[in-house]
């Protein structure tokens, strides 16, 4: 008997009508809870890629209950997205467009977390002679002697930085030795590897690669060549579907005293410094 | 050691086998030039595979063939092949216009284009192509396909024509009327023709000369005439048409005739033969005449036989009779009439001696 | 942008056409002797080459970029990030394709043809060559579909090219980058050039494949 209502014709109705209720209970289901729940974190592609919110993330989900959606896309992007409300939480590294995002009124909290540092990497060789030099004439040396040099070429916060290097510098780069990419951090440093190039990369992608190339660092600590992060939530008052409380409760978590530690002590296992440094606690 | 002139193409010890099955057992076999030789047998006698391999393009895989005498190796067989032509049972044509079809073989064997072109116009006005010669193979009709098909053979010229049941997908009298025309043709041009068929009416309006294959072998070959009235065998004689086989045997001689014992009657047939020898007698239907008592003549074997069955042929009626072993006759609707016969009644059958052929056993 | 977008194309189009002219010419050979060929390890290689059929183009960029870094066997070539580099990453997409169409095709046409070609006095090659041409229309659809297969392909030109601006950046990986960047109407200009390719090549491909159709009543009548 039971065998005859397993298979009955109304069974399998009723079988199907409740795997295809099921499913799309599913779908609209997770929609309505992400605006209850669940938290979009627009970030770029270099702090995806460290591993950082890796662990950061995990633990921000346990004590708040939200479920956090990691975007990584470039700084410009993650900009666009605070501006047409796609995202509740920003973590960009691009100062001067931070702030023309605050001014227009995307943006409701802006707070320092972090800065890295950029550094200058070339093939140990160094052809255009660039060690000991500082950002800017490192770079008009590397112009000249029309050395290869891999440019990110992506609206990414590394080649912004890069472009306002050049800028400093006076010069247009243009010619066969200047390469644009158009890829992510380690792929550009793959390529300035193969191409035995110069580039510009951020320390954290570095020392997750560099055991992998034979590029070697030639300038470093600029400060021209810090790049600080800034977590900034988007104005609720502007779209008011994003996750306001949940953004600020963010803002709170990756500012307080034991996450800034957590980030200090982030990568020193591993090589043998902090790819991070924590700047909330300082005034 | 006798000499004789090198036939045109010759084969010697030839086996073919397909899926470990031999096909074909030759030990012998020749094509004489300007003869219109006909392959005849029953279907899948291994006739098309003799003829693909006297074409050149089947390997057999053991065998010799000689070209005039010569050898045919790796070396010499493409240009000797080209000499032949071939044509399949059913038309294969290449994707293309009736034109590229027709000069598929000159342009094979590389000739110049003004030549293709005098060949050309001669072959279409030869089969009344001219208006055919830019349309698409995939639109001829069945007529229209055979004739290119003859056409793309005939523009080679070649030595020796090789035709695979030609025009099989047409009826029979459509095909047997194509086929005389083929025959005035190479007829006219003496060209050395080999044809392969399962119909006897073909070979008897085409050949000249005729091999009988069954089951991979040639168990007769000469001329047309002969085979057909001449078969060396039961299943010779029943595949060239013979009604009637009998098994008998010698029991004395008369009139240099011999006498054979078939049942209880005896016939008189021409030898030779020795006593007490197991004979075969054929007899064709069309040469046994009936009438109401025997006749004084020529016809030396009278039967008194009942009339089991009549079959209306087409221009004949096939009379199926016994007296003591069934025979066939084959007798005019117009002799059956004045004789006013039916199933059951008995009737006097006679056979010349003369028509009557002897297979000693 | 105007010269830079002719730039990207005419990029595009040499290396994917480059790529299918060299698959075309080792997979068309390879295919006719898949197809007639009797040999040990023939059924090996029809399985290869129809798996190679769904080969995924990022499995292939990653091999081959692994072999022509420099610290890869073939380094010594320089040719990592370079179009060459993509013309063999797209040759190896396109090759299986290519092997795979051509040999069915060959095994489509009617089994008689290269009896009568005989017949009529063809020599080995040239039966082979006339069979080639009866199986054109698979040849051509082989061809325009590697030929659209590696015109869209990203993932094995932007490892083994690098997609650098100027030298090999293709219309894929400047769509990838343009979405990546937030310049959505720069990436619809570049997917609708790139639409209007494949588009193109396979309305064509459609046409003959409609003509086949068309053509092979005949054969099948028998």
């Amino acid at each position: 008997m039971a065998h005859c209502f397993l298979w009955s014709k109304n069974f399998r109705n009723l079988l199907v009508a409740a795997v295809v209720g099921l499913y799309l209970g599913g779908i609209f289901g997770c929609g309505s809870h992400t605006d209850q729940a669940a938290l979009i974190l627009a970030t770029t592609t270099s702090t995806y890629d460290s591993g950082l919110l890796d662990v950061l993330v995990p633990k921000f989900e346990k004590s708040s209950g939200y479920r956090v959606k990691v975007i990584a896309v470039g700084t410009g992007e993650a900009l666009r997205m605070g501006q047409q409300g796609d995202a509740d939480v920003l973590l960009v590294h691009a100062p001067e467009a931070e702030e023309r995002f605050m001014a227009e009124g995307f943006g409701k909290t802006r707070k320092p977390v972090m800065h890295n540092d950029f550094v200058l990497l070339g093939p140990p060789t160094d052809p255009a002679g660039i060690k000991g030099e500082d950002a800017v004439g490192a770079i008009k040396k590397i112009a000249a002697a029309q050395s290869p040099f891999i440019s990110r070429g992506d609206n990414s916060g590394t080649h912004k930085k890069e472009l306002s290097l050049w800028a400093a510098a006076g010069i247009k780069p243009k010619g066969t030795w200047y390469i644009e990419a158009g890829q992510g951090m380690g792929e550009c440093l793959r390529i300035a590897h193969e191409k035995n190039a110069y580039l510009l990369a951020d320390r954290g992608t570095w020392l997750a690669f560099r055991k992998q190339f034979s590029l070697k660092l030639l300038v470093e600590g600029d400060p021209k060549l810090l790049n600080p992060y800034h977590v900034i939530t988007v104005n609720p008052e502007v779209h008011p579907h994003v996750n306001g409380q949940g953004a600020e409760e963010f803002v709170q978590f990756i500012t307080s005293p034991p996450i800034q530690q957590m980030i200090r002590q982030f990568g020193q296992a591993e090589y043998g410094e902090s790819l991070f440094i924590p700047d909330a606690l300082q005034p | 050691m006798e000499h004789r002139g090198s036939p045109l193409l010759e084969l010697v010890q030839v086996r073919q086998i397909y899926g470990g099955r031999l096909v074909l057992d030759i030990p012998q076999f020749r094509v004489e030039k300007g003869e219109r030789l006909v392959l005849f047998g029953p279907n899948g006698a291994g006739k098309s595979s003799l003829m693909r391999i006297l074409a050149l393009v089947e390997k057999p895989v053991q065998g010799c063939i000689f070209y005039q005498g010569t050898p045919v190796d790796a070396s010499n067989s493409l240009a000797i092949r080209r000499r032949f032509v071939l044509l399949l049972q059913k038309p294969v044509f290449f994707q293309g216009t009736v034109r590229s079809n027709v000069i598929y073989g000159l342009k094979v064997r590389g000739l110049p284009r003004r030549i293709i072109q005098s060949r050309l116009d001669e072959a279409a006005s030869m089969f009344s192509l001219e208006n055919l010669l830019d349309r698409h193979v995939e639109r001829l009709s069945g007529g229209e396909a055979q004739r290119v098909n003859l056409a793309r053979a005939f523009i080679l010229q070649p030595e020796i024509l090789f035709l695979d049941e030609p025009f099989s997908p047409l009826d029979a009298s459509a095909r047997q009327e194509l086929l005389e025309v083929l025959r005035r043709t190479v007829q006219t041009a003496q060209q050395t023709t080999v044809l392969v068929t399962h119909h006897r009416e073909e070979v008897l309006l085409f050949g000249t000369r005729a091999a009988v294959l069954m089951d991979g072998v040639i168990r007769q070959e000469g001329s047309v005439e002969e085979v057909f009235s001449r078969p060396n065998s039961d299943e010779v004689a029943r595949l060239v048409g013979v009604d009637t086989v009998l098994a008998g045997q010698v029991v004395g001689a008369q009139d240099q005739l011999l006498e054979v014992q078939i049942g209880n009657q005896k016939f008189l047939v021409p030898g030779p033969g020795r006593p007490h020898q197991c004979v075969l007698l054929c007899i064709r239907s069309e040469n046994v005449i009936l009438a109401s008592r025997p006749t004084e003549g020529s016809v030396r074997n009278w039967l008194l036989s009942r009339i089991i069955e009549i079959h209306p042929r087409e221009r004949t009626l096939e009379v199926v009779l016994d007296c003591g072993f069934r025979f066939k006759a084959a007798v005019t609707r117009a002799a059956w009439m004045e004789l006013g016969l039916e199933a059951g009644t008995n009737v006097w059958a006679g056979i010349k001696a003369t028509s009557i052929h002897l297979i000693s056993q | 942008m105007k010269t830079e977008l002719l730039e990207i194309v005419g990029l595009t189009l040499s290396v994917s056409g480059m790529a299918t002219l060299i698959a075309l010419a080792l997979g068309l050979p390879l295919g006719v002797l898949l197809a007639l060929g009797r040999f040990p390890g023939r059924g090996l290689l029809a399985a290869m080459v129809n798996t190679g059929m769904g080969l995924p183009p990022v499995v292939v960029g990653l091999v081959v970029a692994m072999l022509l870094w420099r610290s890869g066997p073939l380094g010594q070539w320089g040719l990592i990030y370079t179009p060459a580099a993509m013309v063999i990453a797209q040759v190896i997409i396109a090759l299986p394709m290519v092997a795979g169409v051509s040999m069915a095709g060959i095994q489509q046409v009617d089994p008689m043809i290269p009896l009568q070609a005989r017949a009529l006095g063809a020599s080995g090659w040239q039966t082979l060559w006339t069979l080639v041409k009866e199986a054109r229309l698979s040849m051509l659809a082989a061809v325009m579909a590697a030929f659209g297969s590696v015109i869209s392909e990203v993932g094995a030109v932007l490892m083994v090219g690098g997609n650098l601006k100027g030298q090999t950046r293709v219309l894929t990986t400047a769509i990838l980058q343009e979405t990546r960047m937030g310049r959505f109407e720069t990436a619809l200009t570049l997917a609708y050039v790139l639409l209007m390719f494949t588009f193109t090549i396979n309305f064509f491909l459609t046409r003959l494949q409609q003509k086949g159709v068309r053509a092979a009543p005949l054969r099948w009548r028998r």
